[in-house]
């Protein structure tokens, strides 16, 4: 049951909606000027996509972690075989428990798999 | 401590808490069966005898099970039977001798394999590359037979010690990530690593097996987090492929721990379980 007498009830219903049309005219009022884009408004807009992309990943179930944040661009390698530059192990500082002979010396290998 | 390390496989291998002799005969003993570059190898002789079944050596039959694994995990985006994609792009030699193609490729048709008893079965210009699933299989048997404590081939890690840490690093070099491994594994697949140029544009030894074609991915590189590095090659293999999806996908395997990538503007994303070192 409604706390305000019928009266009451209308007289806020009607006040309410006077107050949402006034404030949807203001808005629009406000965003009309914005519809004529000036060239800076639109090398904003070019600025914001051109920052979009390329697309992060999408968000796996365990939450996403940022380690770093996108870098300038740099110049990159062409059509070269870089030294191995995956993970580097860092070794165990535990001794070894049983070290067995030295390998021998590396020899260069033709074959890769 | 010394740190063991010698040349197998067209990578460097570094090990740790083991025996030199006997790690570097092992790899010697893979590579001779499992090599698509030597021609007496056994994976030569099944690539050049063509369709039909051909009968295979104990060590071929649980790499090729390894192989298996890979491609049932990762609902076959991890596939040993693009050899001839491999090949027609290009790589159809030690990557010291590859060289630019002028011309992209016919399209490759996808082939099919399977492994029978003793046998593998191909199908019609089937291929085979057992590539990253052959090291990461001969790095898990080295730790589990004992003949080292850690081992690392190429990025493929495999290691008994709890007190593992690895460091992860961009293609520049740059160290972006350490990582408490442990007991466990992880391995890293890069497409900057092996890049040549075909038909004008740079292309990389990964192929998608869906297009039998080198991948095309916003990920540079893709390092996960498994119980063995034939799960973990497989994992960051599938990752970089699936591109976009790529982490969303790891993190809903039940085999995957965790994953990093090196996004192709320089960013670095990690799942949320990944496990820092200090």
């Amino acid at each position: 049951m409604s706390r305000f007498p019928p009266a009451r009830s209308t007289a806020i219903a009607v006040w309410t909606s006077a107050s949402v049309l006034w404030a949807t005219t203001l808005t629009a009022l406000t965003m009309e000027p914005a519809g004529e884009s000036s060239p800076e408004d639109d090398q904003r807009s070019t600025a914001t996509s051109a920052a979009s992309s390329p697309a992060m990943p999408n968000l796996p179930g365990s939450g996403l972690v940022v380690v770093r944040g996108p870098a300038p661009a740099s110049g990159e390698g062409t059509a070269t075989e870089a030294a191995d530059m995956g993970p580097t192990v860092v070794p165990p500082p535990t001794p070894a428990p049983s070290q067995g002979p030295a390998p021998d010396p590396p020899q260069p290998m033709s074959a890769g798999s | 401590m010394s740190t063991i390390e010698f040349e197998a496989m067209g990578t460097k291998i570094e090990a740790w808490h083991g025996d030199g002799r006997d790690l570097r005969e092992w790899f010697d003993e893979v590579e001779s069966a499992c090599s698509r570059f030597r021609a007496g190898s056994e994976l030569s002789r099944i690539n050049t005898a063509g369709p039909g079944r051909h009968p295979v050596s104990p060590l071929m039959c649980h790499v090729l099970e390894a192989a298996e694994r890979a491609r049932s995990i990762t609902d076959g985006i991890v596939d040993i039977g693009i050899g001839s994609a491999v090949a027609a792009w290009g790589y159809d030699r030690t990557f010291a001798e590859v060289g630019p193609i002028p011309e992209e490729p016919a399209p490759v048709p996808k082939g099919g394999w399977g492994l029978a008893e003793d046998s593998i079965w191909l199908d019609a210009g089937t291929r085979i590359d057992l590539g990253g699933v052959a090291k990461g299989w001969t790095c898990d048997r080295a730790v589990e037979r004992g003949i080292a404590g850690v081992v690392s081939a190429g990025g493929d890690i495999r290691s008994s010690d709890p007190a593992t840490v690895v460091t992860i690093a961009d293609p520049g070099g740059e160290g972006v990530a350490r990582v408490a491994l442990g007991v466990g594994a992880l391995a890293t697949s890069s497409v900057s690593r092996r890049q040549w140029k075909a038909g004008g544009r740079d292309v990389s030894h990964i192929i998608d097996p869906r297009s039998m074609r080198p991948v095309s991915s916003p990920i540079v590189s893709a390092s996960v987090i498994a119980r063995t590095a034939v799960d973990a090659e497989a994992g960051a293999k599938a990752v970089l492929i699936h591109g976009v999806d790529g982490l969303a996908w790891a993190d809903a395997q039940d085999w995957i721990d965790s994953a990093v990538v090196v996004w192709s503007d320089g960013a670095v994303y990690a799942t949320g379980r990944m496990e820092w070192a200090a």
